[in-house]
């Protein structure tokens, strides 16, 4: 064995030096840069404000749907540029009958395929005969304040957006999963390019005479709007093999429209609103109840509340 | 201000459109549109890629059709929303009561309701799948194998319909039936001309009539010598009460709703049979006919016209419901307007529940109380209840003396009993009411009938302040105040009892104590519950639905339940029990009166079910017990559509159509229809109209496709607990998936309604076709019919058109032309509709069907304190025309009260035998996620509920040793092989696997409704001798219903109720076996 | 027990000289085939055909690649530490050649497993346009490749006479492999939601797993390249270098036990830490991957068959361990995916890739093979490409 002397000549260690110095540096300078600026390409400000007005000739009636009313305080925050709306949701579970009409308003909205899911609904089962209870916990994205989700993203594909809303761009995301196991609300699925009428009625003739309608089902082939774009899945387009979540319906708010989650929530236990908007129902109804989040120890700061 | 917001919309709109635009130009000329413009005209995008930004379109009027979802039964206002041809998604109609809360104002512009998206059930949202199921039949199919086996050809249409229509060796190809030959339905419906019909059934009805046996035998062989010309076109003609030999064409269905109901009557009556059956006894029929006996109005000196329908409460302004078998967030009518209306309240305080229900159900979650009622101790419960509710003076006393219309009004109230009638009490038994002018109270008064005959009104009696007093009922100017309870002798030695009076002693038969014991509840919480009950006002109510219902002792359950409504005084009241109001479209405003028939043979004789007539009556009455059940008081008796042919009793039948029922696997002991349908024998000829291949519709002959509840027409009617008035309309929101067809020159998809038109055609049945409504107005598309019912609803009920609906505006009228542009012309043809309607009710037609019907502002619904659409009658707390009624199978009279009877066979046994070795009570239960037979073929749903488990309480698991998840054959001693059998050799095990939940009462187990499917895509077929291979998923979970009881006595179908006539779904026994 | 270098000084070369390496062209071909039909089986049906899914998003290939990284930084760190010391068996370019090669060829099919695994494996080369470096997935992506670029150039310098930008390049690309293997610990202790992965020792873990992957897989085939025509100075190099890399492989096996001990221990004596991850590691499903596989064949084994003085023994103790280190990766890897946070979630929407139950399939079982037969074919094309500029330029 040599002695370290003997390794090398001085020149050789001041390059080795230099090297690792360099190597360093530039490692330590591209995280600093990308932990400090989460750069996005989000547009702000002004032009940013819409006044979408679609309810200005529904009258206003007694006791109106919490629905409407919402959908109202919606239009007022979307005036605002969207650095200054906060979207939040409150998910009252007293509420909650259960129906899961939320899950699959989601994935008829967003045409989630077999094996995707945006908005489970959990439910529990809690004591002994005759004392007992049955909880109902629906689940959407937490669009966290802190999401752990976000930072593991090997290619900047999801982010945070001004509004709150942790969004995917499908067309940048790898499908590295690393977000899915970052999410300890299990909020992230992988849309592995599955068909739910795949494999129905097979052996069915086809053609103007066939007896039977046969698959695939034509509902099936239709492209989803997520993110306002168009994604078609057919022949592994994205969103096949992408990461895909609960995006607040984002599609859905920049018109103007609630969620589907909250319009067609059955029990009216979805709230969705600007939490910037101290006159809405949302900012009401956290400031008002005791309200919970999940997984709070994370410290990922759920932008999505429950009332116990 | 709004004009400047107008100015940003279009603007908005123009940007949106020029984004769209810039997408689809992107590829060919990205070079036009200068990089500067286009980012100063392109809004923001959501994410700023490359992929060009895309419109939402589905939030537009002109993307969308309201129609009516039938998922359920429930029947929610739908948004079909549509792209590209295709139906893309399903929302709630905002018009709609069921979906918002209020819903939006009627006159809402249609582009301002397109952004509100009302709330529906996971169902509702799949439907399109039901629409779009690859497993849909295209073309007609006929048999080409056993029945059950499965095999399928081919065949045109005017093959198919020619066939039926003229019969022969229509089944020569299949092994075995080279020689059978089939009667055609023209020779069947062997009477051809309605007088004729008339004729004999004038001179029947005087048979039916006459009491007197030797009589009654002269007057048939009278019958026989006057009609020997005609004998040959009866069943029998020894009794020719049995009707014309046109009654052996069965017409059945499982759902049907207005609209394809008026035709299907109308097909029927034009074939001169009076055998028209639905399903309801299957559903929660003794709740339907309960409520029917205690709505018999007192005309014209009987009790008559009574309303097959039933109450609920107005949940959304109750401050206590009790919850009785009534499955609110999973099942009911149903979960998106019921939940909506309760879980605000319940949160706010404004509202409290109890449920009384062996499952912890959603809806108990949510309650104060559970009650884990055994399952078919309805009666005990209630009983307890009313006992303590009378002797604790909690009833609405105000409301319960009221003996007569002119005492209601006095009090402010809308509707009254006959709590104060005398009854007369023979032996301690309660018989009939007595008549004021039999005890020479009054002279009888000579009055008029509606239809201007004579007869004598002899008045009831009720005591006031200990004096007999005579009461007019409808009398709106006498009021009289009666007393509650009386238990005396009148002067004539008459024992007599209020009604009031022997409903007290029939719930004081046990005690509190006794009674919580039959029901295994505590005693507290009977006494809780009752408290609670009657601390409200008339702002309470008890809500039931099937679990009291479908027992053999259905009746009795459902009517000690509206007791005590009429004990706590609720009826319309709000917050109290409602019925359901629906706007007319058959014309009652005079626009198009579409009942007219011209064909119309008015059939009579026995119905094949055996109902609307007495047993004692007939001229095959052979005492007791009857072959078979008889029932005076019910319909639609479900459970002896199949089994009656069976039996050939009362007569054999030689065609049956089914239209959308599945009695095989819906009934309790379906197997027993199975068995029967296969039989060609006793069933020559069995047609169906289908969607796909159903679970019934695999054993018949011929299957006409069917369109979808998307794809047709139909009026879906309201449930009680709708306060507003309503009529969702359901109409074409999607292109036809079946092959089209030409019926009456007209061409349409292959239908329901085509195949009642192309037999009618064929036979040549005046009330089709050609001037069918009257001259000048033809039925030979179904638009005939149904755009006609639509103006009707546009128009209104008054004849002056002074409750129309507004006109639609040009806009609207381009939006709903263009909302249609994917629908062909076979169903949507604006040029046909707007001649079919007429220039004037056109644009009311369009303002309708653009808003999915026509609602009532909700606002409307109430005055005050009270419902603005009251039943407003006399309700029978005590029904005399019930105690009139035998048991057939045990020659006992029927009571006319509430009171609890044991579970029951037909011939009145207790079924003990069949419970020893077996020791827990199979019940049945709806989950959210299914409906019945119809469904699984929904793939969205596959991952909220894969298969449906054997719910269990691990105490009873312990007990007979289960695990959790373990495999189990579910066997009773009247199916120890747990098996179905399918029929052609083909069986399918009724095995399930367990499931521990704390939810079950110990001793009773459930399942969940709508899986353990044999068909509807779930297993293999061969249509043209081309295998098409079933989805495994389909036939996943268990079906538990060929475990449920087949009746001891009748041997071949299942438990019933002889009185309300339900089926028997919660009072089986089983053992688990592992398996 | 004894590792110093006085008992093992009689090597028997004969033993493991008699051709028993012709038995990898078999193994080499059949791993090739069936794994080129688990990549049909990949392609044809997605990742349909996989174990993992939705809420165990990563399975068997990510374990394997981070064998696969672990030998690269562990031989590059040796052969490199060897050279630069002067260390006898590792001093000479040609056996620093070998270590570059065989780190090559654990990064290559690395990278296939990853590159497999992916959803959009058309957008691979995303991660090094558009990285974030916030993710330690993107920060690995680009140390590899710059490793690779290192390991190129030393390998291209190896062939010249004493040029200056060797040894300094040869410590730059020491620095990345003992970077990223420790940062592949980093990889899942960078999830903070994840009670499990969030220990600091797994970096520990993983830079002491590749030293000794390293030591294996460099004994592995260092004793495979054993030539009958050696010299003896190519004898006794070898015999020196098979010694140290069996001394390194043991003593890393005993250091991975002691930190992967002290791991546990934390749990383990805390009572209030209830860790399901932790028991379905070492008492529930896992118990036979981590009882059996993992400490009994990769280290129990391999460890008692090192402490003998037979060669042929050695070099399959060198195969149990790299196997052993793979189970001991879905050790990690698995116990910190099973364990759902929010209960009942799976019974919510069921479905098969709904599930946190994970079970290897055969396709995966399957392209893992023809990662190893990749490897195998890197390595070997590299020996034949050393052999050819060997006497082609007469390098040493
Ligand atoms: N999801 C869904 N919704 C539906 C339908 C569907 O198929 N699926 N169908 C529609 C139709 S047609 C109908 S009729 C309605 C039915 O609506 P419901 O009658 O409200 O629904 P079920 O689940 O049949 O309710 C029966 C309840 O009675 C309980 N029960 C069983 N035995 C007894 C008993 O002896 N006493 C008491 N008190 N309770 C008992 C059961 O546990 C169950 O909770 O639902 C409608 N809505
Ligand atoms: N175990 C158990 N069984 C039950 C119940 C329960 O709670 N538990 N509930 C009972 C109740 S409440 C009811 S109402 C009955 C209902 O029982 P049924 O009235 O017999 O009706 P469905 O099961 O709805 O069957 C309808 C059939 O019609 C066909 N079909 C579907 N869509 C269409 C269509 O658009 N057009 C036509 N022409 N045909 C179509 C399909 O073949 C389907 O099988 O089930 C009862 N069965
Ligand atoms: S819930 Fe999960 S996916 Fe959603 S923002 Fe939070 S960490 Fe990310
Ligand atoms: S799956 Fe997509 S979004 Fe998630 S971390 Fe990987 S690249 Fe990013
Ligand atoms: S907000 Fe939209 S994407 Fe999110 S769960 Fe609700 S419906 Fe799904
Ligand atoms: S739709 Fe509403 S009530 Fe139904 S499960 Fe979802 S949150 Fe609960
Ligand atoms: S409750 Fe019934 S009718 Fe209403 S949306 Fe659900 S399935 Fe359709
Ligand atoms: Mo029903």
């Amino acid at each position: 064995m040599k002695k370290v002397s003997e390794i090398m000549d001085r020149r050789e260690f001041i390059k080795a030096g230099g090297l690792v110095g360099v190597g360093v540096a530039a490692a330590g300078a591209v995280i600093v840069k990308d932990r400090t600026g989460l750069s996005t390409e989000d547009s702000t400000g002004e032009k940013t404000a819409k006044n979408v007005n679609t309810l200005k000739n529904l009258k206003p009636q007694a006791g109106e749907d919490d629905h409407v009313r919402m959908q109202r305080e919606l239009e007022t925050a979307l005036s605002k540029p969207v650095e200054k709306r906060k979207w939040i949701m409150v998910i009252d579970t007293r509420k909650c009958v259960g129906c899961q009409a939320c899950t699959i308003g989601c994935v008829a909205e967003n045409k989630l395929p077999p094996g995707v899911v945006y908005r489970p609904v959990i439910q529990r089962e809690v004591g002994e005969y005759p004392n007992v209870s049955l909880h109902f916990l629906p689940r959407p994205c937490m669009q966290c304040e802190k999401p752990s989700c976000v930072p593991v993203c090997p290619v900047k594909a999801t982010w945070k957006r001004p509004d709150g809303v942790v969004v995917i761009d499908y067309d940048k995301c790898i499908g590295c999963r690393y977000c899915l196991n970052a999410c300890p609300y299990a909020a992230r699925t992988s849309d592995f390019g599955r068909l739910y009428t795949s494999g129905e009625a097979s052996g069915a003739p086809e053609g103007n005479q066939r007896p039977i309608f046969g698959a695939p089902a034509p509902w099936e082939a239709v492209p989803s709007y997520e993110y306002g774009k168009s994604w078609n899945r057919k022949d592994h387009g994205s969103p096949v093999g992408n990461a895909r979540k609960c995006h607040f319906c984002l599609h859905r708010l920049e018109v103007g429209l609630l969620p589907t989650c909250v319009t067609t929530c059955i029990g009216r236990a979805t709230y969705f609103g600007d939490s910037n908007d101290p006159q809405s129902l949302v900012t009401n109804l956290i400031t008002k109840y005791n309200v919970q989040t999940l997984l709070p120890h994370w410290d990922n700061k759920p932008n999505c509340y429950y009332i116990v | 201000m709004s004009d400047n917001n107008r100015k940003k919309n279009t603007d908005t709109s123009r940007r949106r459109f020029l984004a769209g635009g810039a997408m689809l130009g992107a590829g060919m000329a990205l070079g036009s549109v200068s990089a500067t413009e286009a980012s100063q005209k392109k809004e923001p995008s959501i994410i700023n890629n490359s992929r060009p930004d895309t419109v939402y379109d589905l939030s537009k009027a002109s993307n969308r059709i309201y129609t009516a979802c039938l998922q359920c039964n429930t029947g929610c206002g739908i948004s079909a929303k549509i792209k590209d041809g295709v139906i893309v998604k399903i929302d709630g109609n905002p018009y709609n009561p069921w979906t918002m809360l209020p819903h939006l104002p009627y006159s809402t512009p249609v582009d301002t309701a397109a952004a509100v998206d009302g709330s529906i059930c996971p169902k509702g949202q799949a439907g399109l799948q039901s629409a779009y199921d690859p497993y849909r039949i295209r073309k007609a199919l006929k048999r080409a194998g056993k029945r059950g086996e499965n095999k399928w050809i081919t065949v045109p249409f005017e093959q198919a319909i020619k066939e039926i229509v003229e019969g022969g060796k229509l089944f020569a190809q299949v092994p075995g039936e080279e020689n059978r030959n089939v009667e055609g339905l023209d020779k069947i419906a062997a009477i051809k001309d309605p007088k004729l019909m008339k004729a004999l059934s004038t001179d029947v009805k005087a048979i039916l009539d006459e009491k007197d046996k030797d009589k009654k035998k002269a007057l048939v062989e009278e019958f026989k010598q006057k009609h020997a010309t005609d004998l040959d076109k009866l069943i029998d003609p020894n009794h020719p009460d049995l009707g014309p030999k046109n009654n052996q064409i069965v017409v059945s269905w499982g759902r049907l709703k207005a609209g394809r109901s008026n035709l299907y009557t109308r097909f029927a009556d034009s074939l001169g049979t009076t055998n028209a059956h639905g399903h309801t006894t299957v559903c929660q029929g003794s709740l339907y006919f309960t409520c029917k006996a205690i709505s018999e109005q007192y005309i014209d000196g009987k009790f008559t016209d009574g309303q097959k329908f039933y109450w609920q409460a107005d949940t959304e302004n109750s401050k206590f419901v009790f919850f009785v078998g009534a499955n609110l967030f999973e099942g009911n009518y149903g979960p998106p307007n019921r939940s909506v209306r309760l879980t605000r309240n319940l949160v706010s305080g404004e509202t409290k529940i109890a449920v009384a229900d062996p499952r912890f159900s959603k809806l108990a979650s949510k309650a104060w109380k559970w009650l884990p009622i055994k399952p078919g101790a309805d009666a005990a419960l209630a009983s307890a209840m009313i006992a303590w509710i009378i002797e604790n003076k909690r009833y609405d006393e105000k409301f319960l003396v009221n003996a007569n219309k002119a005492a209601a009004t006095a009090a402010g109230e809308t509707s009254w009993t006959n709590a104060t009638w005398l009854v007369e009490c023979k032996d301690g038994k309660p018989g009939k009411l007595v008549r004021a002018s039999d005890i020479g109270l009054i002279q009888p008064e000579t009055r008029k009938t509606k239809d201007g005959k004579e007869y004598q009104e002899k008045f009831m009696v009720a005591m006031v302040q200990g004096v007999p007093t005579v009461v007019d009922p409808n009398d709106t100017k006498t009021p009289v105040v009666g007393d509650l309870f009386v238990d005396t002798k009148l002067p004539d030695g008459t024992e007599v009892k209020t009604g009031l009076q022997i409903v007290l002693e029939s719930s004081r038969q046990k005690t509190l104590k006794e009674w919580a014991d039959i029901a295994g509840v505590k005693e507290s919480d009977v006494v809780d519950v009752a408290r609670e009950l009657t601390s409200y006002g008339k702002r309470a109510a008890v809500d039931i639905h099937r679990g009291p219902a479908q027992h053999t002792n259905g009746f009795y359950n459902v009517l000690g339940w509206m007791t005590i409504n009429m004990l706590i005084g609720n009826f319309d009241a709000k917050g109290g029990m409602a019925k359901a109001t629906t706007y007319d479209t058959m014309g009652k405003g005079k626009l198009y009166e579409l009942g007219v028939n011209p064909g119309k043979m008015g059939a009579f004789g026995i119905s094949s079910i055996r109902h609307g007539v007495d047993y004692e009556k007939t001229t095959i009455f052979s005492g007791y017990p009857a072959k078979r059940n008889w029932y005076p008081l019910s319909s639609d008796i479900y459970e002896e559509i199949i089994p009656s042919i069976g039996d050939a009793y009362p007569y054999p039948v030689k065609a049956l159509f089914m239209y959308m029922g599945a009695p095989t696997y819906s009934l309790p002991a379906g197997q027993t229809n199975i068995k029967i349908l296969c039989d060609l024998e006793k069933l020559p000829l069995f047609v169906t109209s289908d969607i796909l291949i159903g679970t019934t519709s695999m054993y018949a002959d011929y299957i006409f496709p069917d369109l979808s509840y998307l794809e047709r027409w139909e009026f879906q009617g309201s449930h009680p607990s709708m306060t507003c008035k309503v009529q969702p309309v359901r109409q074409p929101s999607m292109a036809p998936i079946p092959e089209n067809c030409k019926v009456f020159d007209a061409e349409m998809p292959i239908c329901f309604e085509s195949m009642l038109f192309g037999l009618a055609e064929k036979m040549n049945l005046k009330g089709f076709g050609k001037d069918a409504y009257g001259s000048g107005l033809d039925l030979r598309h179904f638009d005939d019919f149904y755009i006609r019912a639509v103006a009707n609803l546009g128009f209104g009920e008054k004849p002056d058109g002074s409750d129309c609906v507004p006109d639609a505006d040009d806009k609207e009228i381009e939006t709903f032309v263009k909302a249609r542009g994917s629908l062909p012309k076979t169903v949507f043809d604006v040029d046909r509709w707007k001649k079919i309607a007429g220039d004037k009710a056109w644009p009311k037609v369009v303002y309708v069907l653009n808003r999915g019907g026509r609602f009532e502002d909700h606002d409307k619904a109430y005055k005050g304190s009270r419902l603005a659409h009251p039943y407003g009658k006399l309700l029978n707390m005590y029904q005399e025309k019930t105690a009139a009624t035998v048991h057939s199978g045990t020659g006992k009279k029927n009571a006319g009260y509430c009171q609890y009877i044991p579970i029951m066979d037909y011939h009145g046994k207790q079924p003990d035998d069949l419970r020893k070795g077996y020791d827990l009570v199979l019940i049945t239960h709806r989950s959210i996620v299914h409906t019945k037979s119809r469904t699984i073929t929904n793939q969205w749903l596959y991952p909220l509920m894969p298969e449906n488990p054997i719910l269990i309480n691990p105490l009873d698991a312990t007990k007979f040793n289960l695990k959790d998840g373990q495999k189990v054959k579910v066997v009773s001693a009247t199916n120890p092989g747990g098996n179905w059998d399918l029929g052609a050799g083909s069986t399918k095990p009724m095995t399930g696997s367990l499931k521990f939940t704390q939810t079950m009462r110990p001793g009773v187990i459930s399942f969940a409704l709508g899986f353990g499917h044999w068909a509807t895509g779930a297993a293999d077929f061969l249509i043209d001798g081309v295998k098409i291979k079933g989805e495994p998923k389909r036939a996943a979970g268990i079906h538990a219903n060929a475990a449920m009881w087949i009746d001891p006595a009748l041997k071949n179908t299942c438990m019933l109720d002889p009185v309300g006539g339900s089926v028997s779904f919660y009072d089986t026994h089983v053992k688990l076996v592992p398996a | 027990m004894s590792i110093q270098s006085g008992s093992v000084a009689a090597v028997d070369h004969t033993k493991f000289s008699s051709g028993w390496t012709k038995l990898l062209w078999p193994v080499w071909a059949i791993f090739l085939i069936a794994g080129i039909a688990g990549v049909f089986m990949r392609i044809t049906h997605g990742h349909n055909l996989a174990g993992y899914g939705s809420y165990v998003p990563w399975g068997l290939w990510i374990g394997v690649y981070f064998v696969g990284v672990g030998i690269s930084g562990g031989a590059f760190i040796l052969g490199t530490l060897g050279y630069l010391f002067g260390v006898q068996g590792f001093s000479r370019n040609s056996d620093l050649r070998i270590s570059i090669i065989l780190s090559v060829s654990g990064l290559l099919p690395a990278f296939l497993g990853v590159w497999l695994d992916l959803g959009r494996m058309d957008r691979m080369m995303n991660i090094l346009i558009h990285p974030s470096f916030t993710s330690m997935m993107a920060f690995n992506a680009w140390m590899y490749n710059i490793f690779l670029i290192i390991a190129a150039l030393t390998w291209f310098l190896s062939f010249r006479d004493s040029s200056p930008w060797l040894k300094p390049l040869l410590i730059l690309g020491m620095f990345f492999s003992i970077l990223f293997p420790s940062q592949s610990g980093v990889f899942f202790e960078a999830v903070r939601t994840n009670e499990f992965w969030r220990s600091p020792l797994l970096s520990m873990l993983f830079f002491v797993s590749a030293i000794t992957l390293g030591g294996a897989s460099l004994l592995f085939v260092r004793s495979a390249m054993l030539k009958k025509s050696a010299t003896s100075e190519d004898l006794s190099a070898l015999d020196s270098a098979l010694n140290i890399l069996r001394a390194t492989t043991l003593i890393g096996l005993l250091v991975y036990v002691v930190f992967e001990f002290a791991e546990f221990s934390i749990t383990f004596w805390n009572p209030g830490a209830h860790s399901p991850n932790v028991e379905f590691l070492l008492f529930g499903d896992y118990r036979i991957v981590f009882w059996g596989i993992h400490l009994g064949l990769g280290v129990v084994v391999p460890f008692l068959m090192l402490s003998t003085g037979n060669t042929r023994l050695w070099v399959i103790a060198s195969l149990l361990s790299i196997i052993g280190f793979g189970a001991a990766r879905l050790c990690i890897l698995i116990p910190g995916q099973v364990v759902g946070q929010i209960p009942g979630i799976q019974e919510a929407f069921q479905d098969p890739r709904l599930s946190y139950v994970y079970h290897i399939t055969t396709m995966e079982y399957l392209v893992v093979l023809l990662m190893i037969a990749v490897g195998m074919t890197v390595f070997y094309v590299g020996s034949l490409l050393n052999k050819f500029f060997e006497s082609s330029s007469g390098a040493r």
